[in-house]
C-alpha cells in the first residue's frame, strides 16, 4: 500500500515538474479551466447577489408602513398613555429581526378651526417620540409644555397662524374600543411655538403615516394641513372621556434584510400579532410584509432562467475554448505519451500518464474558479448592484463548480483520448491533423442542425414575442447563442470554400505568401475551428454590448422623462412666487437650469405645469420622436399670446380623460382655479408629469394666477452636466432647497431591475468569453504553427525569403481571426436585432418614452476597434515568434 | 520453420511487407523481407535512407503490424498480436532505443527518474526500482547521473542514458533504430562499445539500424537493406535471405 502511494507521489512529481516544463500552455489551460468553473460557480454567487440587491430595492421601494409594523390601541386620555402600549410592543418585539427601535406617539384627526371656530382645514394633532430631531425650525423652538405646538411652514400658510399665536383644534370622535363613538370634544387651543420643516419627509420616522409632507388636496370637507405636534402632556390634559389613538411603529430595516433571513423575519412579525393577541392588550396589529416579501420574491424568480440560459452559453464557449487548449497540452505531450507506448504501458497506466498533468490542473482550477467566481461578482456587484449587498458563495456555486469541473474533465478526455490512440511513429513525429476528416465535417452538420432545430423550437414556442408588450420568454436568451453559433459554422466552411476558390488565382501569382496561405486555411481544419470559436465567442460579445446599449440609453432616456430633467430640486421662494427671478439669477446664460411651477392639485383632469419656455429645450428632457413637430415650433405656440384657453403640450391620457368625460380640457392654475387648454401637440406622456400632465408657458401661467397660491409646488430643474455649486447659487439668490430627486439614481435603480441584471451578465460574461477567445484561438494559431516549424524551415532552406514565409503566416492568421471578428460581429447584430425587441427592459411596461431599439454604434465600434488591434497585436507577436523557429538549422533536429 | 524453431530466435519473419500510406498514396516500405534473430545475436541492419531498415525495427517492436507475411518475436505472433499483447511485449521483453536521444527520455525528469518512470509496468516496487536505476546507470558508466536533468548532460551521455532506460525491465532484445547518428566520433565510440557490453555481460540480443560503420563493426552480424528488400548479409550466420 505504502508503495503504491509512493508511485502514486512519484507519478504526481513527475506530472508538476511536466507542468512547470510546459507552463505556457499549462497556464493557459489552467486559466480557460478557471473561466469555466468560475462561470460555472459564478452563475448562482451572481444570482444570489443580484437576488439579495433585488429585495433591498423592492424593500425600499415599498412605503415604510408596508414593510414595517403598526400597533395602535385606542384608549381614553389619561397619564402615561403611551407608555403601557410601547412597554407591551418592546415585549413581544423581542427577538424581532432587521427592525429599527420601536417609536411611538399619540394621535387625534381633527379640524383646524378660525377664531370664529369656523373650518379652515382638517388635520392631526400628534405627539410622536423624538420629533423635534427630526425637523428643522424655520421659526421659534420646540413645543415642551402642554398646550404648545409646531406647525410646518406649509400649514403656517394655509392656517394663517404663526409663532406666538393660538390655533383651535377640535378632535374628531373616535371609535372606542368596544364600538360606540366617543364624546363630542370641545376645540381646544394650541399656542404655537415653532414652525418646522421636515428634515428628511420620506424617512422611515415618520413610519409613511402621512403627517408631512403630504400633498395637500382639496377634498370636499376643506383642505388637509401637515401634522400639529405637541408633547404628550397636551393628550394628557385632555378633558375626560376624550379617547386618542395610541401608536407604535416598528420600521423595517432593509439593510439588516437578508435571503438567508427571510423566514426569521416572517416569523418574527407573526410573532408579535401573537404576542399581543395573546395577552390581550387590545392593540391591532397591521402588517403588510408578507404580501410584500410575496411581491419580491415573483421578481427575485423572474432572474433565475435568464441567468441560467446566460451563463449556458458562456459555459459552452469557455468548454470548447477549453478543448482546444487541452488539445493542445495533449498534443505538447505526444513525444512522451509516445515514449510510454514504446515502453509498453497498459491502456490504464498510459491514460493515467496522459491526464495526469492536466488532471492536476484543472483541480488547481476548481478553487481557483470559485474564488474568480466569487472576486468578479463582487466586482460586478460593486459596480451595478445596490451598494453594500453582500457577495456569498451559495451551495449552488459549489454545485455549479462541481459540475463545471466534470465537462472540463470530460474535454480533457476527449481531446487527450485522441492523442493516446495515435501510434507512437505518429506521435514521435508530432505530426498535426490534415484535411478536415469526415468526423469534423459530421459533427459541424450535427452541430449546424441541432443549432437549427434548437432556434426553430423557440421561435416557434414565441420567443421572441414581444417582450415590451410583457410576453416574455428568458429562453430568447438562448437565441444569441444558437444564432451566432451557425453562423460561425457556415462562416468558416464559406472562408474555406473562398480560399479553395483562390488556390488558381494564387497559383499563378508571384505572392508565395498568399499561395501558401490560402492552401493552409482550406487545408486545415485547426484554423476553421479557430474561426468556430472565434466568430461564436465575438458575436456573443457584440450582441451583449448592442444589447447592453439599448438598455443604457432606454433606461437613461426613461429616468430623465419621468423627473422632466437630469435633476430636480423642489423649492421655496419667498411669496408664493414662482423661482424664475432667482433661477435667472443664477444661471444666467439659460442653459443649466429652469424654473418650474405647478398647482399640486390631484383630482383635476390634468396637473398643469409651467415651464419657462425660453430654457425648457436646453434642460428638460425632449426627444424628436415624441411629437411630429420640432420642439421649438411647440414651444413658440406656448409662448405666443394666448386668448381663453392656455396652448399645451398635454399627456394623451389627460386628454383622453376629458373627453370621455364631455367636458372640456382644463386644468388648475397656480392659484387653484381652473384654465381651459388648447392642445398644440399630444404626447403618450409629458416629461415630468406623466400621461395625465400638460406643459404651459410659465410666464402666461402666472400672469393668470391672481388670487392666493395655497397649492403651489416650486422646482428648479437642472440640465445633464449642471455643475454641484448651482443649488447654491440657487440659494444665495433665494431659494429655499427642500428636496432634490436624481435621474441618475432613478437611472441604477431600472439598472437593478431583473432584465437589466441578465443582461448585464450577459455582457461580463461575454466580454471575458471573446478575450479569453481571442487569447485562446491567437496561442492556438501559435501553437500549430510551431508544429510546423519544419515545414517553414524547409521551405527557408530551399530559398523562400523569410519576408515571404512571413507574409504567408500573417496573411493566413489575419484571414482565419479576421472572418471570426467579422462574422461573429455580424451574427451578433443579428441577433441583437431579432432578440432586443423581445426581451423586456424593465419589471413594468412604460409607456414612456417610447423604447429605442437602435444600438448605440459607438460602443460596438470600441469592441470591434479593441478586438482587431488586440488580435492584430496577437498576430504580428505569433508570427515574429514563428518566424525565430523557422530556420533551416532547425531541420538537423530528426523529425522521423 | 515450426515453433519450436520460433521459441529457439530472438525473432522470426518470412516475406514481410509493409505498406503505409502518406499523402493520398501508398508506400510499400517491405517488399518481402525474411529475417531470422538467433538469441544472443548481435545485428547490424545497413542500408541508405529509405530502404525500410527503420520500418523492419518498428516490426520487430511491435509499433505496426505488418501489412503481410509472418512475424514472431520472443515467441510472440505479432501478426496476430492484439496491441495490447504487442505493448506487454515491449514492457518486458523488448527494449528500444530511438533514434534521437531526447526522444528517449522526458525532458523534464532527472535520470533516476527517468530510470523510474519505464519501471512503472515492471511492478517493481520503489526501492527496487531505484536499486535497478543505479545498477544501469553504473552499467552505462553513468553512475554519478542519478539526480542531472537531461540538459545537463551531453549528447552521449543522453544516449547512453536511452540505453540504460531500455534496458530497465531486462529485456532480451534490444533495438536501437541509429544510436550513434547524432553523436561525434567519440560518443559514437563509447555508444557502440556499450551496446557491445550490453550484449556480453547481460546477454541481450541486440538489433541496431545504423548507418555508422563503426557500429556495424561491433555487431556480429549485417543485413543490408536496400528499397524494402535484403540485399546482403555478411557474418557468422547467413540468417537471411
Amino acid at each position: 500500500m505504502v508503495g503504491h502511494g509512493r508511485s502514486w507521489i512519484d507519478a504526481i512529481v513527475l506530472a508538476l515538474r511536466g507542468i512547470w516544463w510546459r507552463r505556457g500552455i499549462a497556464l493557459v489551460v489552467l486559466v480557460v479551466a478557471t473561466f469555466v468553473i468560475a462561470a460555472a460557480a459564478g452563475g448562482p454567487i451572481y444570482l444570489r447577489a443580484a437576488q439579495e440587491s433585488l429585495l433591498q430595492d423592492e424593500l425600499r421601494s415599498w412605503p415604510t408602513v408596508a414593510t414595517g409594523l403598526q400597533v395602535e390601541r385606542v384608549q381614553a386620555s389619561g397619564s402615561r398613555m403611551l407608555a403601557g402600549l410601547s412597554a407591551a410592543v418592546a415585549r413581544a418585539a423581542e427577538g424581532l429581526p432587521a427592525h429599527r427601535p420601536q417609536l411611538g406617539g399619540v394621535e387625534l384627526d381633527g379640524f383646524v378651526l378660525d377664531e370664529r371656530d369656523s373650518l379652515v382645514a382638517t388635520g392631526r394633532m400628534v405627539h410622536r417620540e423624538g420629533v423635534c430631531d427630526q425637523v428643522r425650525l424655520d421659526r421659534g423652538r420646540c413645543p415642551a409644555a402642554a398646550g404648545e405646538a409646531i406647525i410646518s411652514a406649509p400649514t403656517a400658510l394655509v392656517v394663517e397662524r404663526g409663532v406666538g399665536q393660538d390655533l383651535r383644534f377640535r378632535p374628531l370622535q373616535v371609535t372606542r374600543p368596544g364600538g360606540g363613538a366617543a364624546a363630542e370634544v370641545a376645540p381646544q387651543t394650541l399656542r404655537v411655538v415653532g414652525v418646522y420643516v421636515p428634515r428628511d419627509p420620506d424617512g422611515f420616522y415618520w413610519h409613511s403615516r402621512g403627517y408631512v409632507a403630504s400633498q395637500p388636496y382639496q377634498p370636499s370637507d376643506g383642505t388637509r394641513v401637515d401634522a400639529v405636534f405637541t408633547p404628550a402632556a397636551t393628550f394628557e390634559q385632555l378633558p375626560e372621556g376624550t379617547f386618542a389613538r395610541v401608536v407604535v411603529d416598528l420600521a423595517l430595516d432593509p439593510a439588516q434584510v437578508r435571503l438567508a433571513g427571510l423566514p426569521a423575519l416572517r416569523a418574527g412579525a407573526d410573532r408579535v400579532r401573537r404576542r399581543l393577541d395573546e395577552r390581550a392588550t387590545g392593540a391591532h396589529v397591521t402588517t403588510f410584509l408578507g404580501n410584500v416579501l410575496s411581491a419580491a420574491a415573483i421578481n427575485r424568480r423572474a432572474l433565475n432562467l435568464p441567468v441560467v440560459c446566460v451563463i449556458a452559453q458562456l459555459l459552452g464557449l469557455g468548454w470548447f475554448v477549453l478543448y482546444m487548449m487541452t488539445a493542445n497540452a495533449s498534443a505538447a505531450r505526444s513525444g512522451e505519451v509516445a515514449l510510454a507506448k514504446l515502453r509498453g504501458f497498459p491502456p490504464s497506466a498510459l491514460l493515467a500518464f496522459g491526464l495526469l498533468e492536466v488532471l492536476l490542473l484543472l483541480v488547481a482550477a476548481v478553487p481557483l474558479g470559485v474564488l474568480a467566481g466569487r472576486a468578479g461578482i463582487g466586482l460586478v456587484s460593486a459596480a451595478q448592484l445596490l451598494p453594500s449587498t453582500p457577495v456569498a458563495v451559495p451551495p449552488g456555486a459549489l454545485a455549479g463548480a462541481g459540475a463545471a469541473f466534470v465537462g472540463v474533465l470530460a474535454a480533457a478526455l476527449l481531446s487527450g483520448v485522441q492523442v493516446l490512440r495515435r501510434s507512437v511513429p505518429e506521435l514521435a513525429r508530432r505530426a498535426t491533423a490534415g484535411r478536415p476528416g469526415r468526423h469534423q465535417v459530421l459533427g459541424e452538420a450535427v452541430t449546424l442542425v441541432a443549432a437549427g432545430a434548437g432556434l426553430t423550437v423557440l421561435l416557434l414556442g414565441g420567443a421572441l414575442g414581444h417582450g415590451q408588450r410583457g410576453d416574455f420568454l428568458a429562453t430568447a436568451l438562448l437565441v444569441p447563442g444558437l444564432i451566432t453559433l451557425m453562423a460561425a459554422l457556415v462562416g468558416a466552411r464559406l472562408l474555406a470554400a473562398a480560399c479553395r476558390a483562390a488556390y488558381r488565382p494564387t497559383r499563378a501569382s508571384p505572392h508565395l505568401g498568399a499561395f501558401l496561405a490560402v492552401r493552409q486555411v482550406a487545408r486545415r481544419p485547426a484554423g476553421l475551428r479557430l474561426v468556430v470559436v472565434l466568430a461564436t465567442a465575438v458575436g456573443l460579445a457584440s450582441f451583449a454590448v448592442a444589447g447592453w446599449s439599448v438598455f443604457g440609453r432606454n433606461r437613461h432616456d426613461r429616468a430623465v422623462a419621468e423627473l422632466g430633467a437630469a435633476r430636480v430640486l423642489t423649492v421655496r421662494a419667498p411669496d408664493q412666487a414662482s423661482p424664475r427671478g432667482q433661477v435667472r439669477a443664477a444661471d444666467p446664460g439659460g442653459r443649466l437650469a429652469m424654473a418650474v411651477a405647478t398647482s399640486a392639485t390631484p383630482n383635476a383632469d390634468v396637473e398643469l405645469v409651467g415651464v419657462d419656455t425660453g430654457r425648457l429645450a436646453a434642460v428638460g428632457f425632449w426627444r424628436p420622436d415624441l411629437a411630429d413637430r420640432p420642439l421649438a415650433a411647440l414651444l413658440a405656440e406656448l409662448r405666443a399670446p394666448a386668448g381663453a384657453a392656455l396652448p399645451a403640450i398635454v399627456g394623451a391620457d389627460a386628454l383622453a380623460k376629458a373627453r370621455a368625460a364631455g367636458r372640456p380640457l382644463r386644468g388648475p392654475g397656480l392659484d387653484g382655479r381652473p384654465i381651459d387648454l388648447r392642445p398644440v401637440a399630444v404626447v403618450a406622456a409629458v416629461p415630468g408629469t406623466g400621461p395625465y400632465g400638460a406643459w404651459v408657458d410659465l410666464d402666461q401661467l402666472e400672469r393668470r394666477a391672481t388670487g392666493r397660491r395655497l397649492h403651489l409646488r416650486t422646482e428648479v430643474w437642472l440640465a445633464e452636466g449642471a455643475p454641484d455649486g448651482l443649488a447654491d447659487r440657487l440659494r444665495a439668490a433665494g431659494l429655499a432647497v427642500e428636496g432634490e430627486r436624481l435621474a441618475s439614481q432613478r437611472e441604477e435603480l431600472f439598472g437593478r431591475q431583473p432584465p437589466s441584471l441578465g443582461m448585464l451578465l450577459f455582457l461580463v460574461g461575454a466580454g471575458v468569453a471573446a478575450l479569453l477567445a481571442a487569447s485562446g484561438t491567437l496561442l492556438d494559431l501559435y501553437l500549430l504553427g510551431r508544429r510546423r516549424a519544419f515545414e517553414l524551415a524547409a521551405m527557408r532552406a530551399i530559398g523562400v525569403r523569410r519576408r515571404t514565409l512571413a507574409a504567408g503566416v500573417l496573411l493566413e492568421q489575419a484571414m482565419v481571426l479576421g472572418a471570426g471578428i467579422v462574422f461573429g460581429v455580424a451574427a451578433g447584430l443579428l441577433a441583437a436585432r431579432l432578440v432586443v425587441p423581445a426581451v423586456p427592459l424593465y419589471n413594468d411596461r412604460p409607456v414612456f418614452p417610447p423604447v429605442l431599439l437602435e444600438p448605440d454604434p459607438r460602443p460596438l465600434g470600441l469592441l470591434v476597434a479593441v478586438m482587431a488591434a488586440a488580435v492584430g497585436a496577437g498576430i504580428g507577436l505569433a508570427t515574429a515568434l514563428l518566424m525565430r523557429l523557422a530556420v533551416p538549422g532547425r531541420l538537423r533536429e530528426s523529425q522521423a | 520453420m515450426n515453433a519450436a524453431a520460433d521459441r529457439a530466435l530472438a525473432a522470426h519473419g518470412q516475406g514481410l511487407v509493409h505498406v503505409y500510406r502518406s499523402e493520398g498514396a501508398d508506400v510499400t516500405a517491405l517488399r518481402g523481407v525474411d529475417l531470422e534473430v538467433a538469441r544472443g545475436e548481435t545485428l547490424a541492419l545497413l542500408g541508405p535512407s529509405g530502404s525500410g531498415k527503420s520500418t523492419l525495427l518498428s516490426l520487430l517492436a511491435g509499433l505496426f503490424r505488418p501489412t503481410a507475411g509472418r512475424l514472431v518475436v520472443e515467441g510472440r505472433d505479432l501478426v496476430r498480436a492484439a496491441e495490447r499483447e504487442r505493448a506487454a511485449l515491449r514492457a518486458r521483453h523488448v527494449g528500444v532505443v530511438l533514434q534521437s536521444p531526447g526522444r528517449n527520455l522526458l525532458p523534464y525528469a532527472n535520470a533516476l527518474e527517468n530510470l523510474g518512470f519505464v519501471q512503472r509496468t515492471s511492478g517493481r516496487g520503489r526501492a527496487a526500482r531505484r536499486r535497478r536505476a543505479r545498477e544501469l546507470l553504473g552499467l552505462v558508466g553513468l553512475g554519478d547521473a542519478g539526480p542531472k536533468s537531461m540538459q545537463a548532460l551531453s549528447g552521449g551521455e543522453q544516449q547512453r542514458l536511452a540505453v540504460a532506460v531500455a534496458l530497465c525491465n531486462e529485456p532480451r532484445l534490444l533495438l536501437a533504430d541509429e544510436p550513434t547518428s547524432q553523436l561525434d566520433e567519440d560518443n559514437s565510440g563509447r555508444v557502440a562499445e556499450l551496446l557491445r557490453g550490453v550484449n556480453r555481460q547481460l546477454g541481450t540480443t541486440i538489433v541496431v539500424v545504423t548507418h555508422d560503420p563503426m557500429v556495424g563493426a561491433v555487431m556480429g552480424r549485417t543485413l543490408t537493406l536496400a528499397a524494402g528488400q535484403v540485399v546482403g548479409g555478411v557474418g557468422p550466420r547467413d540468417g537471411a535471405r
